[in-house]
């Protein structure tokens, strides 16, 4: 009779000690990269979201809403704008308005590089002062019109850290009454990745800051153009031309 | 018969892959931000050196500055200094002309050709190797001609927002100094280069 056979010698096995001091220094390791990884990715930055606050500020006070440091100065109604009134008066007879209401403000480009005002940079509110409306097809969140005073452009590109004065305008119908204040908000922006396509924006972020505003004079827009000479005049150097 | 040690030291390996590709994943993920964009189709080179970048050539003849943008039709003042870059710009194999103009100062700061002029150096294409010269005016603070300033020319498409692929040539301006007090900057009108590229 052969002997019940014994179990063949099992591999002798680390001591539960060591198996622990493995396996704790594996999941340390994990954690800690795991921490490293999620670090890098940016997930343990401060959310700036700025969600739920809705801040108010007087006049003349600077706002930062993302590209660009606003300051809202004052605001008017007016029948002429830019440098030509005969361009404006035709505008809004176009519009079916009375007049232009018009927000003056200072605004600085804070970006890296040059940019161009979101014509929804000022909102106005839904109930404007005194019996004012805004002409048809015009929404008060975005500027018919966008002034640079220095020069009368009407499509500025702002360069990083030059502040320039702008009006900002819509044609509007009634009269203001006696009214002297005007409720603006600033809708904030944040630059962010999009998604698709790759690249990224300014893009709202919700979040607004309201300005009381208080009336007050139209800063005169510049015309920066010199009287042209005889367009037909022949130059000195064209006389030998063309016989 | 050795299959447990090996199962426990596969473990250890999962976990440690899991932890590299984590690690490596999130480093991918932030390269971009790490190593500025530098594409193999930007090419550099200086003042009066002529650069091909892509499908354009172009050379810098010269830098002024003014207080005072005068051009044949109006006057321009500025709370800044006007920047005016005199450069000889022709197409390569075609028809090509500078999609964006950008001084960039010392902190990295772009500055696009101004829009309150006819910038006609921006945009317009000129033919292969017949070079026109003229000058590209730009806005700046005054700040921004405290360090060296660099011309960038974009062949296609201003690139803050998205990293696309194209040819860029960008020029060392140097330090550019700035104008007096009452100093005009009149930009040059676009005409031929006599003799192209070799005169």
């Amino acid at each position: 009779m052969s002997p019940s056979p014994t179990p063949a010698p099992r591999a002798a096995r680390p001591s539960p000690s060591r198996r622990f001091l493995v396996v704790s220094l594996a999941v340390v390791v994990a954690v800690v990269g795991l921490g490293a990884g999620i670090a890098l990715a940016g997930g343990l930055e401060r959310d700036t979201s700025g969600a739920g606050t809705h801040r108010s500020v007087a006049a003349g006070e600077t706002v930062a809403t993302g590209a660009f440091d606003l300051t809202v100065t004052s605001w008017a109604t007016t029948d002429t704008i830019g440098p030509d009134p005969e361009a404006d008066v035709d505008a809004l007879a176009e519009a079916g308005a009375d007049a232009w209401l018009v927000v003056v403000l200072d605004v600085l480009d804070t970006d890296t590089t040059t940019r161009t005002l979101n014509a929804a940079a000022v909102t106005l509110p839904a109930d404007l002062p005194g019996g004012l409306e805004l002409a048809a097809d015009v929404t008060s969140s975005r500027a018919e019109t966008t002034l640079l005073v220095r020069d009368g452009h009407g499509f500025p590109a702002f360069q990083p850290g030059l502040t320039e004065q702008v009006l900002l305008a819509w044609p509007v119908r009634g009269d203001a009454g006696g009214a002297t204040e005007l409720d603006v908000s600033l809708p904030l922006y944040v630059y962010r990745d999009m998604y698709i396509g790759g690249g990224r924006r300014w893009a709202e972020t919700g979040e607004d800051v309201a300005v009381r505003v208080p009336s007050g004079e139209v800063p005169t827009v510049q015309d920066p153009s010199v009287p042209l000479d005889d367009l037909w005049a022949v130059e000195p150097d064209d006389e030998g031309a063309g016989t | 018969m050795t299959a447990r040690p090996a199962r426990r030291s596969g473990t250890v390996v999962t976990v440690l892959l899991l932890v590299v590709a984590v690690l490596v994943g999130a480093a991918v993920a932030r390269v971009d931000t790490w190593w500025p964009v530098l594409t193999a189709t930007t090419t550099r080179g200086d003042v009066g050196d002529e650069v091909t970048a892509g499908p354009l050539r172009v050379r810098v003849d010269g830098v002024r500055t003014g207080t005072l943008l005068v051009d044949p039709y109006s006057e321009l003042t500025t709370g800044g200094v006007w920047v005016g870059v005199d450069m000889a710009v022709s197409g390569t194999q075609a028809d090509a002309g500078p999609g964006s103009l950008q001084l960039r100062d010392a902190g990295g700061i772009g500055y696009t050709a101004t829009t309150r002029t006819s910038n006609p150096l921006v945009y317009t294409a000129r033919a292969p190797d017949v070079p026109e010269a003229g000058t590209a005016v730009f806005e700046v603070p005054a700040q921004a001609l405290d360090g060296d300033l660099v011309l960038r020319v974009l062949s296609e498409v201003d690139d803050a927002d998205g990293e696309r692929p194209q040819a860029i040539a960008e020029i060392s301006l140097g330090r550019v100094t700035g104008p007096a007090q009452d100093d005009v900057l009149e930009p040059v009108e676009v005409a031929l280069v006599p003799g192209g590229w070799g005169g």
